[in-house]
């Protein structure tokens, strides 16, 4: 019941402080997950993958997903409902008020500072990510200890060329993950 | 007779509400990479098809989503369904957006606990794994190429960037500071030059 209730809380705030799209929300939802209800960097990424193979806006995918780890369905159906209800209470508000909701300048400032703030966090939830995945690290001192071997260098190989296919090639990313499942399959099942 | 016309008005209501909601649930059901990519769909019922709203309407509507915080694709198809049909359209809306992001990210979160523990399995969640940092990455890449011209912008994403990183403190009170940081900027200058290109990102 507590951990329903924590999971409620935790996306309501994820949901109200989230500005520019779902992908704003997940390096909050990688500490926040981490502090309170104990989200491993592994789940983390699993879900940002499952995200892209399951349909509809990226932010309720990932509230249902850890929901329902941390919570099973209870759990998902309330994080969902946190995780959504900002945006319920915020566009009643621009409803009522309509006219200059926008042309506000505390909306405005929020927009212009958090907008760009993403961009750095997802650089720093990347760093973060790649230290546990690839190294299956916490610190930067066991990254740099860890020894190099062919599992990892096959991963970043998989990465890099995600990378490639997505900012060059414009592939449609519900394809990277599935490529990258069988890629794994392929190269990385020993 | 005025009963009558009250009795037709919420008829037509409630066919409106339910033909939002058909509309935006098949549309965000094949939206695989986050909810703005059911827009195009979306646009091409609501404007072309049924003509229940303009253009450019529609539009103002994505930019003014854009702008508030919650989820992008939600806050759009609450407001587009209010506009439409009111309280009931925008309920309908917001169903339709909900339900299959739930249902879809359930089944499969589902699937994937109750995959058996082979070497084979094991190997696809690594290359799973493996594609969401390349993911993120992509994400966080056009965000910086979009800012790459206002020192402004540059500066708030290395801080945000360094800010956790360094200090290990939640990325929570990194969002919470760059929006303070935002409004004094905003207030500083009476027209700010950050170029936001509001087009399609998620």
């Amino acid at each position: 019941m507590d951990r329903i209730i924590t999971l409620f809380l935790m996306f309501f705030k994820i949901g109200l402080t989230s500005f520019g799209g779902g992908y704003g929300m997940m390096s909050m939802i990688m500490d926040e997950g981490h502090r309170l209800v104990g989200l491993t960097k592994a789940e983390f990424a699993d879900m940002t993958a499952l995200d892209l193979v399951s349909s509809g806006p990226v932010a309720v995918n990932g509230a249902t997903y850890v929901g329902y780890i941390k919570g099973g369905f209870w759990g998902a159906l309330f994080a969902t409902i946190g995780c959504v209800l900002p945006s319920v209470i915020i566009c009643t508000m621009v409803i009522i008020f309509l006219s200059n909701f926008n042309q506000s300048k505390i909306v405005k400032g929020l927009f212009v500072g958090i907008t760009p703030a993403c961009g750095g966090l997802l650089l720093y939830t990347t760093v973060s990510l790649s230290k546990s995945v690839f190294f299956n690290a916490d610190s930067l001192t066991e990254v740099i200890h860890a020894p190099i071997t062919t599992m990892m260098v096959s991963m970043a190989a998989i990465t890099g060329a995600a990378i490639v296919a997505d900012l060059k090639f414009k592939i449609n990313p519900a394809y990277l993950t599935l490529a990258g499942a069988l890629l794994g399959m392929l190269f990385l099942s020993k | 007779m005025e009963n009558n016309t009250e009795v037709q008005f919420l008829r037509s209501r409630f066919k409106t509400g339910c033909l939002l909601f058909w509309i935006y649930l098949k549309s965000m059901a094949f939206a695989f990479t986050g909810g703005m990519a059911a827009i195009p769909l979306i646009q091409f019922d609501l404007v072309k098809k049924y003509k229940m709203i303009t253009e450019d309407e529609f539009v103002q509507i994505i930019a003014l989503s854009h702008a508030l915080p919650g989820i992008i694709g939600l806050n759009n198809s609450i407001i587009t369904g209010h506009k439409i049909a009111g309280v009931f359209g925008a309920l309908m809306c917001a169903m339709g957006t909900i339900l299959p992001a739930f249902t879809s990210m359930l089944l499969v979160a589902m699937l994937f606990q109750k995959l058996p523990q082979s070497k084979i399995v094991k190997g696809a969640i690594l290359g799973i794994r493996a594609i969401s940092v390349a993911v993120i990455f992509d994400v966080a890449v056009r965000i910086v190429i979009r800012y790459k011209k206002s020192a402004f912008g540059l500066a708030v994403i290395l801080t945000a960037f360094a800010i956790p990183l360094l200090t290990g403190v939640s990325s929570f009170y990194a969002i919470l500071f760059s929006g303070f940081i935002g409004i004094m900027y905003v207030t500083v200058h009476k027209q700010p030059n950050v170029q936001v290109d509001s087009k399609k990102e998620d």
